[in-house]
């Protein structure tokens, strides 16, 4: 297709309505997207568009003793599909809470002090 | 506008509309208003005008048609009692977007956005959006005509950091 010239609202629509995880893919096609994408007015759209779409589960699966690192998984409510993951440095958790999509979790277990992660599941980033 | 039409109007009034290559269209009144940039025209001169050509610049008359025909569909649904059932409405949407290349799309998409026509705007901006929402980088780069200003490094590393967002994409 021949090169057209989007205008800043149309890659709003069109942008807008995708799910993180193809923003996330599409922060490589150029680096206008990239900039476009992460701007933080963008972010907060976008959040705005699609607050309260799904419900989601945490599963924690807990390590057998002294192999590898606890996970925790984020599943969609309905279907199970397991949408985020990360590996928790430490046995115990705690949900401290949640808003806007972040997870605030802490070390529970009170010897190892306060240890405080914030997740954001849609982007696999902690 | 609304006062010329008030009394039992059994003719309803037309509008022309000139596309980019000098093509016209006679358009009924209430379809032409649904675009906000033909009825700015009007704004301020309501009756004084209505003979007037109005001159649509960006719009190709290749894509006329189907733009009045989405509205004039639209409008019949809206103003329908008791409204139509959810699937009439989708079989007209989904054979309206039926053997519409992508280029096609995005042309109208442009269309619809000079034209400043919200529902139609949002329809074909949501089509847009599914069908790329699975892809691959390189399929919407060439969906959109766009060139990758990456090095290849630079590219390499966005994508070793988002491993995930790289799984489980639809074919291209």
């Amino acid at each position: 297709m021949s090169s057209i010239h989007l205008p800043i609202e149309v890659l709003y629509n069109i942008l807008g309505r995708l799910p993180v995880k193809g923003l996330i893919r599409f922060t490589c096609v150029c680096k206008p997207w990239r900039d476009f994408i992460t701007n933080p007015d963008f972010i907060s759209t976008h959040l705005n568009l699609h607050r309260n779409i799904d419900g989601y589960v945490l599963h924690h699966k807990m390590a057998s003793t002294g192999a590898g690192l606890n996970c925790c998984s984020c599943l969609h409510d309905k279907t199970y599909i397991e949408y985020s993951r990360f590996d928790i440095p430490f046995l115990y958790f705690q949900l401290a809470g949640s808003v806007n999509g972040l997870l605030c979790l802490s070390d529970s277990y009170q010897y190892f002090g306060r240890t405080i992660y914030l997740w954001n599941p849609s982007i696999w980033k902690l | 506008m609304a006062s010329s039409s008030s009394s039992s109007s059994t003719q309803v009034k037309k509008i022309t509309l000139k596309a980019a290559d000098g093509k016209h269209f006679e358009v009924e009144e209430p379809v032409a208003m649904e675009m906000e940039t033909v009825k700015s025209f009007f704004v301020g001169n309501e009756d004084a005008m209505k003979d007037m050509v109005v001159p649509l610049l960006n719009v190709s008359s290749e894509h006329m048609p189907a733009i009045l025909d989405f509205y004039r569909n639209h409008s019949e649904f809206r103003k329908r009692t008791p409204p139509p059932p959810a699937e009439e409405v989708k079989a007209f949407n989904e054979a309206f977007l039926e053997n519409k290349s992508d280029e096609q799309l995005m042309e109208m998409i442009m269309a619809a956005n000079f034209l400043n026509t919200k529902e139609l705007l949002n329809f074909l901006t949501e089509a847009a959006a599914n069908r790329i929402k699975n892809k691959s980088v390189e399929y919407v780069r060439a969906f959109f005509g766009i060139e990758n200003d990456f090095t290849p490094e630079e590219e390499a590393r966005i994508r070793a950091e988002n491993e995930w967002a790289f799984d489980g994409l639809d074919e291209d």
